[in-house]
């Protein structure tokens, strides 16, 4: 795909996002490119888009950043592979402090179809599904239209644009439960079973919805797709500032200047992001640490901001990039307040079906209701950090309860002294500061 | 044959079958890894993280990987560890979490002494609890007369809702809500509607669900005393377990059979024994005065002269009616007594010619027998003009689970094995192996079977005929559906023909049986299964010549008057009209009636012996694919009760063991192995009906008195009723164990496990009581027969056909006295389509009558739109009454029952 370099965007994803309350039409997406991408993917096969893919190292962007091109070549091919074949777009953004997908969902659908057809092209695919949250009303009415302007404009259907290719696209809402971002228990829900995950194997690339192959991806995923087709891997993988392609949304929540999402390369460091672009924290607040990722992501601190936006390199200081979505703890809100409100959600949130997350989250959820009502005792820190082990990678039947104790051992690592003064105080000493406080306002 | 691959578990090499996973492995090898979703018969599904143990990747990697054992298949060379400190850490842990909402009430529960959770937390060493925080409750439902349920005791293990959902296809049960907050019942209390629902009891490893009945006379299993038995509430022969305590039967427990039973028994079979401790049962001998009609006890003495001076008298006719529900020793004693022309059969002529039928054809060699297990490995079922559901239920149990075979199949080329439940139904989702069924009308296998074709008995027999003729010769001219069903026979590598004698239709029996003898040439792995009605109807009917039934004894009543009528364990009353039955005893001079509990029958007679039920005796019983089982009694018989055989071993000269044995032998042939049944029970090592208590003192006769009664003695068996012997529930010791002992196991219980999951302790292919069990029809002797083909010329062409509707908790005699049975019992009503409703100018529940020769009865209608048009289904104790000319009429006048 040899294509002049000279008006490559640099921002590909938010470049549709413009003032024009219409932009997320078909024909304000179309003049600035839109379908482009398409196009071009149809006017070769689809094993070699599925090259072009692997060789732009784009990695997953729903939180675990697997690459996308290897998921992908598990996918049975040729004229023995079973149909029909599922795409299905993970647009079930749950996780909390995330957001970005919204903005995607909602003002550029259309990206996201091309996407979701290029992925069903590449591998021979019948079905997608977008599996939406039922929340975000504004993105699936948004959506609904954009099928159907599709539809209309053949670019879904039978033949599409002329290239014998049929693809149809249903969106489905989910009634918004945490545990349908997981792949697996999504699929179990499209089939109208209850939301327990599934084991591996068999993976679904070989036998997911219905038993028949599945590929299951982030919105923000399938986003990249079109560009990657229409400018080039080349192009993809320049953009990146460290060893990670493409860009990224990332997104800064908490006592900052100005929280949002921001469209960066990926590998920009952390703490551009928060100062540089978040504008810092508010007058009166200091950074105590954050969540890079989202909820279930381990706290890092100030001293981490050097750290590019990097899978690899957010991994090697033991947390994880997830969703790109920062969350920041201020040093006038309890940590443990924090992470007790997070383990409650997770607690909340799991399916039910295996012993560690089902009846460990709870019990971390009422230890720590006990240190910041003021009961605690220091038994409970060690009891905490014996239930962390317990819930970790591989004891677990899913990733959610690894996931929901990572705030809760890293806190127990980095704010240990704010556990210690709960128990020795006998009481908050973050709710005892805004008691005095709110004395002495009135 | 499965291979066998070498695995270190703790730096020790073991050799284990490569079929297997991992936790199956380690608990053959006496390893004790705690576990609660996996179950033998449901496979693994990784939810309850219990049976974690560290896995390495070799001898250099010290760091390790916790794995879920019964998620991981075992491979040549693997490493694992159960002694590593972090797997057993973890497994603390995790019970610890399972049990944060579980209410520690063992004193009050009834699974205590019985419960693998309590199993469970004994080995995995949590002993400490230190959740601080509030227990989460449930409200409890009612869920039947079976079943209590206690949801607080829940652990989340599922295995409930994967038995009753997935395995048997049921739909009333289902897990509400999420988290930690998850509810294992129905939308709303009421009955559970599956045939299976008592074996939840079993499953379930805490006490939410336990048996009902049960609770109502408890007692904890170290105070009972159980032996090996069988059950005898229909033909198929499941092995239980029976307990008592005190002189009242008080649970009926699986026995593991791999070929008939596996884990599983139905709710008749397991709730159905309240026939023993019933206020109705006879326990002493009447006598009736003819001259002042009334009743007096006798004593044993008594008893005898009385039946000698009727067996004396001058010119005396002895006749005597067998029993389909009783023993074949005791049937043997009668035999011996009466004499062959003068034993006949508890039975109507058209079943016995029905049973003559299958007999004449098994001693062929044309057709494969099969057990349920060979059903469950089945890969194509032809089901014809049975609802086994309700006749044979068990066996509907094995069908289903022949129809995922076709699943397992494609998920292995997935490399997916069968225990992988989980993932195999993900890819299985609606792949099933063909059922075919041909009835009058769906039955509670409907939901699987790829084609239910409900017909009348003559459609049913023309395309049976046509299906025939296509297996001969496929360039015959046949329907569609005839070349349809013939191929997905043709295309399976082991079919099943299966059926039973419950539509009373011989023509449908033969056609059966002539379409399995062509598919036997064809197919070698091809089999037959037919229901028949009783415990011991196969193994009666051995006994019996031709036109020795009841049709013939009542019939030639005039021509051939007996002076005295032996009956024994028959109710003649339940065969024909009332009417009829009483015109017929009151011909007859002394009538003697040996039972078990008060029948229409027994206040005819003029002399009554109380028979022992089958807890109270030693007995056989041949199934429905001829294997004779031997079963002991768990308690010596109350007050005057004998077993049959003995009341009759003074008068007709088989006063032992040996001689009563040697007799059935001469009775035919295929019955020459049951003489093994005489030599077991002479073995060296007494063997104990209770479990050992190390005080050596028990609680058995505490509330007679406070010292230690006598235990009584049994004569016949080496089994004791006390802990004197082998240990009552012992299980087998390992394959290089010197002192392996083969002996008849009285429960189930091993060191460390004292719930009924201790059967998974052993390899499952030494847990074969082959000592208890043999084959009466041996493959290698041939007897000539040919099997008679069906004329569907010589059918009646009426326009109506009256059908039996039989039903789980009508059909069977003894059951029908448990109070849960009778509870669910459906009330008698004529089922009927939209359609015929129509023709017969009827409303639902206005009534319609059946009128035969000497028997008519009148009962409200239903609507079942799934009926057959030109079908009348009756309940089939109406049914079996009728005699010929058979008509139906909607006049809206009030019929009269012929009583």
């Amino acid at each position: 795909m040899n294509r002049e370099e000279n008006n490559f965007p640099t921002h590909p994803l938010t470049r549709f996002i413009t003032d024009n309350e219409n932009c997320w039409q078909l024909n304000q997406y179309q003049s600035l490119g839109g379908y482009d991408g398409l196009k071009q993917a149809l006017t070769v096969s689809g094993p070699a888009v599925l090259d072009e893919i692997k060789e732009s190292n784009l990695r997953g962007r729903g939180g675990a950043g697997f690459p996308t091109g290897l998921k992908w070549s598990f996918v049975p091919q040729g004229d023995d592979a079973p149909h029909p074949k599922y795409m299905i777009v993970n647009a079930d953004e749950m996780e909390p402090g995330a957001f970005k997908d919204r903005m995607l969902l909602e003002k550029t659908p259309h990206q996201i179809i091309e996407g979701l057809i290029i992925g069903g092209y590449t591998l021979d695919a019948d079905i997608g599904y977008i599996f939406i949250r039922g929340d975000y009303y504004t993105a699936i009415k948004h959506i609904e239209i954009a099928l159907k302007e599709c539809y209309d404009n053949n670019l879904l259907g039978k033949n599409i644009l002329g290239s014998g290719f049929n693809f149809e696209i249903h969106i489905h809402t989910s009634a918004g439960r945490y545990i349908c971002g997981e792949e697996t228990a999504l699929i179990n829900s499209l089939e109208g079973k209850r939301a327990n995950p599934r084991a591996k194997p068999p993976f679904p690339q070989v036998a997911g919805l219905w038993g028949k192959p599945t590929i299951v991806n982030n919105v923000e995923t399938y986003c990249n797709l079109p560009h990657i087709i229409n400018f080039g891997s080349a192009w993809f993988k320049s953009l990146g500032r460290f060893k990670d392609s493409g860009t990224k949304i990332f997104g800064v929540s908490g006592k900052v200047k100005m929280p949002g999402l921001w469209e960066l390369p990926m590998g920009t460091p952390i703490g551009e992001i928060i100062q540089n672009y978040a504008g810092g924290m508010c007058d009166g607040y200091k950074l105590k640490g954050y969540l890079p990722g989202g909820g279930s992501t381990d706290f890092l601190l100030e001293k981490h901001f050097d750290t590019p936006m990097d899978y690899d390199e957010i991994g090697k200081q033991r947390s994880r990039m997830g969703t790109g979505t920062i969350i920041i703890l201020d040093d006038k809100y309890c940590p443990v307040a924090m992470v007790l409100n997070l383990v409650k959600f997770f607690a909340q949130e799991s399916c039910g079906w295996c012993t560690p997350c089902r009846d460990g989250l709870p019990w971390a959820a009422v230890l720590l209701e006990k240190i910041e009502q003021g009961k605690g005792e220091l038994a409970d820190i060690q009891q905490l950090e014996d239930l962390c082990k317990f819930a970790a990678p591989g004891n677990t039947f899913c990733a959610l309860a690894p996931g929901a104790v990572e705030p809760l051992q890293s806190a127990l690592n980095f704010f240990r002294e704010d556990f210690e003064q709960h128990i020795e105080q006998q009481s908050c000493p973050y709710c005892d500061i805004k008691h005095a406080e709110d004395k002495y306002d009135k | 044959m499965t291979n066998k691959v070498t695995i270190y578990i703790d730096d020790l090499p073991y050799q284990v079958p490569d079929d297997i996973n991992l936790l199956q492995a380690c608990l053959s090898l006496n390893i004790d890894v705690p576990y609660f979703c996996w179950h033998p018969a449901m496979g693994s599904v990784g939810a309850c993280r219990q049976c974690a143990v560290m896995q390495f990747q070799n001898e250099e990697d010290i760091r390790g990987r916790l794995v879920m054992s019964c998620m991981t298949p075992v491979t040549e060379g693997m490493r694992i560890s159960f002694k590593n400190e972090k797997a057993h850490t973890f497994r603390q842990t995790n019970i610890e979490a399972i049990m944060t909402n579980h209410p520690h009430d063992c004193p009050v529960c009834e699974e205590g002494g019985d419960c693998h959770l309590q199993d469970m937390t004994l080995l995995s060493g949590h002993i400490k609890r230190r959740y601080p925080g509030t227990k989460r409750t449930h409200n409890n439902q009612y869920l039947g007369p079976f079943l209590n349920h206690e949801m607080n005791r829940c652990i989340g293990c599922y295995r409930c809702i994967r038995f009753y959902r997935d395995y048997c296809g049921g739909k009333d049960l289902n897990v509400f809500s999420s988290k930690n907050n998850i509810y294992f019942g129905r939308a709303e209390s009421g009955n559970l509607e599956n045939e299976f629902s008592g074996n939840l009891a079993e499953v379930c490893p805490t006490g939410v669900f336990t048996d009902k009945p049960f609770s109502k006379h408890y007692i904890r299993k170290w105070d009972l005393q159980s032996s090996p038995s069988i059950c005898t509430h229909c033909s198929v022969g499941c092995n239980i377990y029976t307990t008592e305590r005190g002189g009242i039967i008080r649970k009926i427990n699986n026995r593991f059979n791999d070929d008939i039973n596996g884990h599983f028994l139905c709710d008749r079979g397991r709730f159905g024994y309240q026939h023993i401790n019933h206020e109705n049962k006879l326990t002493q001998v009447w006598s009736r005065d003819h001259q002042s009609q009334k009743t007096h006890i006798l004593d044993d003495n008594q008893a005898h002269i009385q039946l000698t001076q009727w067996l004396h008298e001058p010119d005396a006719k002895i006749f005597g009616i067998g029993s389909s529900r009783s023993s074949i020793e005791n049937n043997a004693a009668l035999h011996k007594l009466v004499g062959k022309n003068n034993f006949y059969a508890g039975m109507p002529a058209n079943e016995i010619n029905q049973l003559t039928l299958l007999i004449n054809t098994y001693e062929s060699n044309q057709i494969n027998l099969l057990s349920l297990k060979d059903i469950e490995q089945a890969d194509t079922v032809l089901l014809v003009g049975e609802d086994i559901t309700q006749t044979a239920p068990r066996v509907a149990l094995s069908i289903r689970q022949m129809t995922k075979n076709a699943g397992i199949n494609k998920a292995a080329k997935f490399g997916i094995k069968p225990w992988q439940d989980e993932a195999l139904r993900n890819i299985t989702q609606d792949t099933k192996s063909p059922l075919i069924i041909i009835n009058t009308h769906d039955t509670q296998l409907a939901d699987v079977a790829k084609q239910n074709l409900n017909l009348t008995p003559n459609k049913q027999l023309e395309l049976l005929l046509e299906i025939e003729t296509y297996l001969s010769d496929d360039t015959s001219h046949c329907s569609e559906l005839a070349v349809a069903i013939a191929s997905d026979l043709l295309n399976a590598n082991s079919p099943a023909v299966i059926t039973g004698t419950h539509s009373f239709d011989i023509a449908l029996l033969s056609a059966c049986l002539r379409i399995s003898a062509i598919l036997k040439i064809l197919k070698p792995n091809s089999g037959f299964y037919c229901a028949s009605s009783a415990v011991n109807t196969l193994g009666l009917s051995l006994l019996c010549e031709p036109e020795q039934d009841l049709n013939h004894l009542i019939q030639n009543i005039s021509s051939n008057p007996p002076s005295l009528l032996i009956i024994m364990e028959t109710d003649l009353y339940r065969y024909f009209s009332d009417k009829k039955i009483s015109n017929y005893l009151d011909k007859i001079k002394h009538i003697v009636v040996i039972e078990q509990i008060i029948t229409d029958t027994v206040t005819m007679a003029d002399l009554v012996l109380p028979a022992t039920s089958f807890s109270e005796q030693n007995s056989t019983w041949i199934n429905n694919e001829g294997t004779a089982q031997h079963a002991y009694g768990v308690m010596p018989p109350n007050d005057m009760r004998q077993t049959p055989y003995k009341w009759l071993a003074q008068h007709n000269s088989l006063s032992d063991d040996h001689k009563l044995y040697l007799y059935v032998q001469s009775l035919d042939s295929l019955l020459q192995p049951l003489s093994q049944f005489e030599s077991i029970n002479k073995s060296d090592f007494p063997i104990a009906r209770q479990s050992l208590r190390s005080s050596a003192r028990t609680a058995f006769f505490a509330n007679i008195d406070v010292k230690e009664y006598a235990p009584k003695c049994d004569e016949e068996t080496n089994l004791t009723y006390s802990m004197e012997g082998v240990s009552a529930f012992r299980q087998k010791t390992l394959d290089d164990s010197h002192h392996k002992i083969t002996t008849p196991v009285t429960g189930v219980w091993s060191p460390k496990w004292n719930s009924n999951q201790a059967i998974n302790k052993t390899p499952l292919e030494d847990n074969n009581n082959s000592n208890l069990a043999l084959k009466i029809f041996n493959t290698s002797s041939t007897m000539p027969f040919e099997i008679p083909s069906a004329g569907i010329e010589k059918r009646s062409l009426s326009t109506i056909t009256v059908c039996p509707q039989h039903h789980i908790y009508i059909n069977d005699e003894l059951a029908s006295y448990s109070s849960g049975i009778q509870e669910l019992a459906p009330k008698p009503l004529i089922y009927i389509n939209k359609k015929q409703a129509e023709n017969l100018s009827i409303l639902p529940s206005e009534n319609l009558t059946v009128i035969s020769d000497d028997y008519q009865f009148t009962l409200p209608c239903k609507i079942n739109n799934t009926i057959a048009d030109n079908v009348v289904l009756v309940p089939f104790k109406e049914f079996i009454r009728l005699g010929k000319n058979v008509q139906v009429s909607s006049s809206n006048k009030v019929g009269e029952y012929n009583e």
